[in-house]
């Protein structure tokens, strides 16, 4: 029993994966109702998250969990939100939660990042007082300024130069980054459509 | 007449003949025994021989009886050759056991049991015979022919329930035991006298059972009858007259070791000449008794249990190991051994010198008469003799490895010093409050008063990189056609991409062409529709949140794809107008703050559609991301955060926007930011050669 269990996704991931393979190099029909039904899958996957996370608080909430209880009633309050405009019972109920409490309360996540980054970067020279540790913050505070506008000529050299050192440097490391995650996602597909690979299985 | 058995069918009762249940063979109906294997014939005890209501009887067993698991031989088949040869009976020995079985014999009582039990068919109450029911019944054997009077009692059938022996006050059987195992009388000397431990004769043995068959039992079963006094033998089962071989076999054990004959051997002259009759030793006298330490009562009552008044069995025979085992040794010694077994026993002594051992006899235990047995507690209290010592030479070569190997030690052991803990200073909570609020001053100041940076704007001019030239010209070039605009960034990056996607949709309501705004995620299609609404003179068209990332971006290139038709995007149906502008677009504009999210854009859409512009809006964080992309031609043009927006706006637009003053302040929290970690790189690098010099 435990063999045909592991058999069927197995079988499942050969027949689909060879499938999609087919439609998008020769039959694009194919590929075309493949995607259509990773659609309805999708959402399918995002209702039983929403149902997993619901289940999930819930428990922690009966645990005594406070912050469990804020999620909870945010979903509840957005769910109720969008319902209630799609009856046309309020107007862009769900648009206003989101611009006076989502929006904001992602900006000042973020805006907390400048702060961290600048604590790093001193624990950086704080610690590793060598000379990686050196050319690290070097080359930091370069491009930092190479973004804003410095005056006269010391600024314009400084312009050319960061331009090179970007140009060069910046754009081999990035490209050879992609390249490699290309080159990885390639070994790892083949490996998913030999069956070297069981994702679904986890 | 004629019988079959049971379980074959086949005749057992043969013209006179009965066959043996054991092996089969045919023997005289009046013999109790079987001719050929010995084995007890039932059947002639039983039924009688040569009774008819017997035979009528057990005719009547036959057909209760299960139906026999194969066909007997036909009686025509028998009689077609004479008994004898078919049996092999040798009838002179038939004729000659004749004459010692008696012709008259009762059937024991358990038989008779038995067989009433086969009759009725209750098989399963018989109990299965036990060891202890055979034992009883030995013993009863012994009862009966031990000399007194046996019961005239049948023997019945057991119950089946389990057996219980009640044990009666007298212990009788013990002191018949006790009677053969006192010590016998010491023999002059110059007697000949063979060593031994005296075991419990066979009239001890009986004298046992015969006690023991007073016990009575629980389920009223009897010793068998019996008339001659044979042990163990039943009269049953032995009869009255037994050949004069078995009788003396069965009446051996009630002679005394006295009357036991002793066997004269005649020895051939080498061997006599070697056996030297031994001397008995004087005996040893005991070592006297200990002082006395306990007052006189309890001597007084010690007394009383002495030797003298109570023996006990384990002491009397504890004595008898101790006389025999010293005649054993004297006996040992005494005789010659031959010439090789000398050789050996000088080298055992050699041993047992060298060694250090006494040779000591042992006088108790298992190994009691054994000589040169290891006392264990001497050998392990006892001084052991040292071992020689071996001595290791070392070469040279060994000698000089030793030196470099200690000299690597003792180098290590050196330079080993006890780690003086540095305590890293945590970061300081001043100087994160300072860092802190230098930042927040420097965000909000500007914004409470916008001439404090002005100074910023006016060090110098902002340039257009020929990306963002691009950029404005594909846009431009796209006036009056449908363009997509993808809102692939966060609500944590609206602060930065907001102004670039205020500036975008501004420039393409001005230039007339129409929108179709999508979006990767649910927020950013929210903030997408909400930033369209608020654009003036802006035809917009919803095309939703697309689910599914690349899969879904594939899906919609292939809609925009003129030469197919279609109607639905991921299961979702597509307006007709968003599909005729699908159709007819030409230009992608993608806003996005995440690589992931731009790469599927370049690599879905601008894989399928290798004709349509791609523009890219990133943050500055996505800024390098973009450069091969650019490079490589996938990216015609790019627009990367607030300072190419700033001089995007300052060129090209003539909307005056936040994105100058945002701009100032973003450049004025850099320096500042840069000048924090300068300050921070030359504070720590004094502090590390200061620290690096005082070590």
């Amino acid at each position: 029993m435990d063999q045909i269990k592991k058999s069927i996704p197995l079988l499942l991931a050969y027949v689909f994966g060879a499938a999609a393979l087919i439609g998008l190099l020769f039959i694009p029909a194919l590929a075309k109702i493949l995607t259509s039904w990773v659609g309805f899958l999708a959402g399918i996957a995002l209702l039983i998250g929403i149902l997993n996370l619901t289940a999930v608080h819930s428990r922690r909430l009966a645990k005594g969990n406070v912050y469990s209880l804020v999620l909870l009633i945010s979903l509840i309050a957005m769910i109720t939100l969008g319902i209630a405009d799609y009856f046309g019972w309020t107007e862009d109920g769900v648009a206003t939660a989101f611009h006076y409490v989502q929006v904001p309360l992602e900006a000042a996540f973020a805006s907390m990042m400048a702060f961290f980054l600048l604590f790093a970067g001193v624990r950086v020279i704080q610690k590793r007082r060598n000379w990686w540790g050196l050319l690290f913050i070097g080359f930091v505070i370069v491009f930092l300024l190479a973004r804003t506008p410095l005056p006269g000529t010391a600024g314009e050299i400084y312009h050319d130069v960061s331009g090179v050192l970007s140009a060069i440097f910046v754009n081999a490391g990035m490209r050879g980054i992609l390249i490699g995650v290309a080159l990885g996602a390639i070994a790892v597909s083949i490996r998913v459509l030999m069956g070297l690979e069981r994702p679904y299985e986890k | 007449m004629s019988r079959r058995c049971i379980s074959c069918g086949s005749d057992l009762i043969i013209d006179g003949y009965v066959r043996c249940s054991n092996c089969r063979a045919l023997t005289p109906l009046e013999l109790e025994f079987c001719e050929l294997c010995g084995s007890y014939i039932s059947m002639a005890n039983q039924f009688g021989h040569g009774d008819s209501t017997a035979s009528e009887e057990w005719t009547n067993h036959r057909e209760a009886a299960p139906p026999p698991l194969h066909q007997a031989t036909s009686p025509e088949d028998e009689a077609s050759s004479t008994l004898e040869e078919r049996l092999g009976i040798d009838r002179r020995r038939t004729e000659a056991r004749k004459k010692d079985i008696p012709a008259d014999t009762d059937v024991p009582g358990w038989l008779l049991d038995v067989d009433a039990a086969l009759k009725s068919g209750t098989t399963s109450d018989l109990p299965e015979p036990t060891v202890e029911r055979r034992e009883d019944w030995i013993r009863e054997q012994g009862v009966a022919l031990n000399g007194g009077t046996p019961e005239e009692e049948s023997f019945e059938s057991p119950a089946p329930e389990v057996e219980t022996i009640e044990e009666t006050e007298s212990l009788d059987w013990i002191d018949a035991l006790k009677g053969d195992l006192e010590p016998a009388e010491p023999k002059p000397a110059g007697e000949a006298e063979t060593p031994r431990i005296s075991k419990p004769t066979a009239a001890a043995a009986a004298a046992g059972a015969a006690a023991a068959g007073a016990k009575k039992r629980k389920s009223g079963t009897q010793p068998l009858e019996s008339k001659d006094n044979l042990m163990g033998v039943p009269r049953q089962l032995a009869g009255t007259e037994l050949p004069s071989w078995l009788s003396d076999q069965l009446q051996r054990p009630e002679r005394s070791e006295e009357e036991v004959p002793e066997v004269e051997i005649e020895l051939p002259e080498p061997v006599r000449s070697t056996i030297v009759v031994p001397v008995a030793p004087e005996p040893q006298e005991k070592p006297p008794a200990p002082s006395p330490v306990l007052d006189e009562s309890f001597e007084k009552w010690l007394k009383d249990f002495s030797e003298e008044s109570i023996s006990p069995d384990w002491m009397v025979e504890a004595d008898e190991q101790y006389e025999e085992a010293i005649a054993a040794d004297i006996l040992a010694k005494s005789a010659k051994t031959p010439g090789t077994m000398q050789e050996v026993q000088e080298g055992e002594v050699d041993s047992a010198e060298l060694l250090g051992i006494e040779e000591v006899t042992e006088l108790r235990g298992t190994l009691s008469g054994l000589k040169g047995t290891i006392q264990i507690a001497a050998a392990m209290s006892g001084v052991q003799t040292r071992r020689p010592r071996v001595e290791y030479s070392l070469s040279k070569q060994h000698q000089k490895q030793i030196a470099l190997l200690e000299g690597i030690i003792n180098a290590e052991t050196v330079k080993r010093r006890p780690k003086t803990v540095v305590k890293v200073n945590r970061f300081p909570a001043s100087l994160r409050v300072l860092l802190a609020v230098a930042l927040l001053a420097i965000v909000i100041v500007p914004l409470l008063v916008p001439s404090s940076v002005d100074w910023i704007s006016d060090l110098a001019t902002l340039t257009i990189s020929q990306p963002v030239q691009q950029f404005h010209d594909q846009i431009e070039q796209a006036a009056g056609q449908p363009v997509l605009v993808a809102f692939d960034y966060s609500p944590a990056m609206s602060g930065e991409m907001n102004a670039v996607a205020e500036a975008l949709l501004g420039q393409l309501a001005a230039n007339g062409s129409s929108v179709i705004i999508t979006s990767q995620s649910a927020s950013g299609f929210q903030l997408g529709q909400s930033i369209a609404s608020e654009t003036e003179d802006l035809s917009a068209f919803y095309l939703g949140y697309l689910p599914g990332e690349a899969v879904s971006l594939r899906s919609l290139a292939r809609c925009m794809d003129e030469s197919m038709d279609c109607q639905t995007i991921f299961g979702e149906s597509i307006p007709p107008e968003i599909q005729e502008l699908l159709g007819e677009t030409n230009t992608v504009a993608v806003l996005a703050s995440e690589s992931g999210e731009l790469q599927a854009w370049i690599e879905q859409v601008g894989a399928v559609l290798p004709d349509e512009v791609l523009l890219a809006a990133v943050t500055q964080t996505l800024g390098p991301l973009t450069a091969p992309y650019y490079t490589a031609g996938q990216l015609e043009g790019v627009l990367v955060g607030s300072p190419d927006l700033a001089a995007y706006e300052q060129e090209f637009l003539d909307v005056e926007g936040n994105s100058a003053r945002n701009f100032t302040i973003s450049t004025a929290a850099i320096w500042l930011i840069a000048a924090f970690l300068l300050i921070g790189v030359v504070y720590y690098a004094i502090t590390g050669l200061r620290s690096g010099h005082s070590q």
